[in-house]
């Protein structure tokens, strides 16, 4: 927590960091912040072509069920990789100046966290010109996205110490998350999990445990789209019907997240004043 | 002379580096190292360092490569962890460390100002007063308003040292970077360094330029393989310096 406080003491470096930040990706671009509404537009719309008219996913409304997942989904990839190197790109300025270190990280996922909004945005119009409903569950939205910046900050602090250390770790986060990518309810949703025969009860159970992200995806997307009608889940314990209830696997994974977000800052603690030793 | 007189105070300093990884490295290279006897080879870049320097004088550092001069600089700098020892400064600090160190290349000159000024912790309202001033203090006029990465190394130059002196800091940490100036800009920076002195800051440069050392220099620490071999007037120090080093280095070669 102490931490934190000091970032927020900095908050002014941290501004200007994120602002450079988002001046430094659209760069020499003729479109700019258009890309960041090009970019999802464009992918949701070669997804929606592939799963829903050629593959035939039976989803409602299959575009806008992507846009509400892909989205945090994008926020969460980017920041990962964009963290894995927030040190080794700012190496100029860990070699001159004590500041405190964590400010790195903060800012990387804050400049993310700010594109997010920008497409967020342009959700917003779609959601109007469609006359969806605002129902209360929208406010647990917050929530959500809590939980996962908590674990990703946690695991970008990790990875970007790991990767001081160890150069692989740039192409092992690549395949990582191609693969999570698919392992997340995200081109399908959590219903054909749960409705599959193809896979046995505990591998169900597996991919909801391990996977602390998921929870939070079908919790945007219940809430955005379905009102809050949250999804029944395979029940955990034969005996204990509450185990079955999308909060019980919510909880599970706010608990994963926050212990990773406290592993990753002690982990960056422990190393963060050696990372200009390091090169 | 009250203890508060001494802006640096460095006590039995020790740094010891962790040589395991040579940097960034692969998996492959770790299994290989973990393989060998003895993974984690110390380097002891600074064996029991002490020194003191008192506002309003200019010191001199030198010392054959690798004798621990920059990471002496660096630990009062606040960049690296001492092992060992105790590091006092008292004021602000400014620093001229490698040429391209504090910059974001992609940032223009006067960004770049902006950014160091609040990472060396000052509040943009302290900063914006300093801005106006710049353009004149670096020489760089106009050029300030383009990205760093344009720059020649003369101009990084230019730059770095008018932040190091932008905010009047007590402490100033020069570390052999002078070869980068014309020789023009390099008598306006000892200018600006001993009028510095002269309000009473504590100025530390590394330098093998030796002749510089003689002509602007108050004292001289002489550093070997992390340890002070000697300090005190800058004649009697550059005398022994000269007489015992110099000559090995020309027979080596």
């Amino acid at each position: 927590m102490r931490e934190l406080t000091r970032v927020w003491e900095w908050r002014e470096a941290v501004e200007v960091l994120v602002s450079r930040n988002l001046k430094v990706r659209y760069k020499n671009s003729a479109l700019g912040f258009v890309w960041s509404f090009l970019n999802p537009l464009a992918q949701i719309a070669v997804m929606t072509i592939v799963f829903r008219h050629i593959i035939g996913i039976k989803i409602p409304n299959y575009s806008i069920h992507l846009f509400t997942v892909y989205l945090p989904w994008q926020f969460f990839s980017q920041a990962l990789s964009d963290g894995s190197i927030c040190v080794v790109e700012n190496v100029q300025l860990l070699k001159k100046y004590p500041f405190p270190r964590l400010i790195l990280p903060v800012a990387t996922v804050l400049s993310n966290l700010i594109h997010m909004v920008l497409g967020v945005l342009l959700l917003g119009v779609i959601f109007v010109v469609l006359r969806v409903v605002v129902t209360p569950a929208f406010a647990l939205i917050p929530v959500f996205l809590l939980i996962q910046l908590a674990f990703m900050l946690g695991l970008m602090l990790m990875v970007a110490v790991l990767r001081m250390y160890y150069e692989d770790i740039r192409f092992a986060l690549e395949a990582v998350l191609k693969l999570w990518f698919y392992l997340t309810p995200l081109v399908y949703n959590i219903q054909m999990v749960v409705a599959t025969d193809k896979l046995s009860l505990i591998w169900k159970k597996l991919y909801l445990l391990l996977n602390p992200i998921t929870p939070a995806m079908i919790g945007y997307r219940s809430a955005l789209l379905e009102g809050g009608d949250w999804p029944a889940l395979p029940r955990l314990f034969a005996a204990l019907a509450w185990t079955e209830s999308f909060w019980f696997y919510l909880g599970v994974s706010a608990v994963i997240s926050v212990a990773v977000f406290f592993v990753g800052v002690a982990v960056w603690r422990k190393y963060e004043w050696q990372l200009p030793e390091l090169m | 002379m009250g203890e508060a007189d001494y802006l640096v105070e460095v006590e039995k300093l020790v740094k010891r580096f962790h040589v395991r990884h040579e940097g960034r490295t692969s998996i492959k290279h770790m299994v290989v190292r973990m393989l060998r006897p003895y993974p984690h080879e110390p380097f002891w870049a600074l064996k029991g360092v002490t020194l003191r320097v008192r506002g309003g004088e200019i010191v001199g550092i030198v010392g054959v490569n690798g004798s621990g001069k920059s990471t002496l600089l660096r630990i009062i700098a606040g960049i690296y962890v001492p092992t060992d020892g105790q590091v006092t400064v008292r004021g602000d600090i400014g620093s001229l460390f490698e040429l391209e160190a504090g910059f974001n290349v992609e940032l223009t000159g006067l960004e770049n100002i902006f950014l160091s000024g609040l990472l060396m912790g000052y509040k943009r309202d302290e900063i914006r007063p300093v801005l106006p001033y710049m353009r004149e203090k670096s020489e760089l006029g106009d050029f300030l308003d383009v990205p760093v990465k344009l720059y020649s190394s003369g101009m990084k130059f230019r730059l770095g040292f008018a932040i190091a002196l932008a905010f009047n800091p007590q402490i100033l940490l020069v570390d052999e970077v002078m070869a980068a100036a014309d020789e023009a800009f390099q008598r306006g920076v000892y200018r600006a360094l001993e009028a510095a002195r002269d309000r009473g800051a504590a100025i530390m440069i590394v330098s093998h330029e030796l002749e510089a050392v003689r002509q602007h220099c108050d004292r001289v620490i002489w550093l070997a393989q992390g340890e002070v071999l000697a300090d005190g007037p800058t004649e009697d120090v550059l005398e022994r310096y000269l007489s015992e080093v110099v000559p090995s280095q020309v027979g080596d070669t």
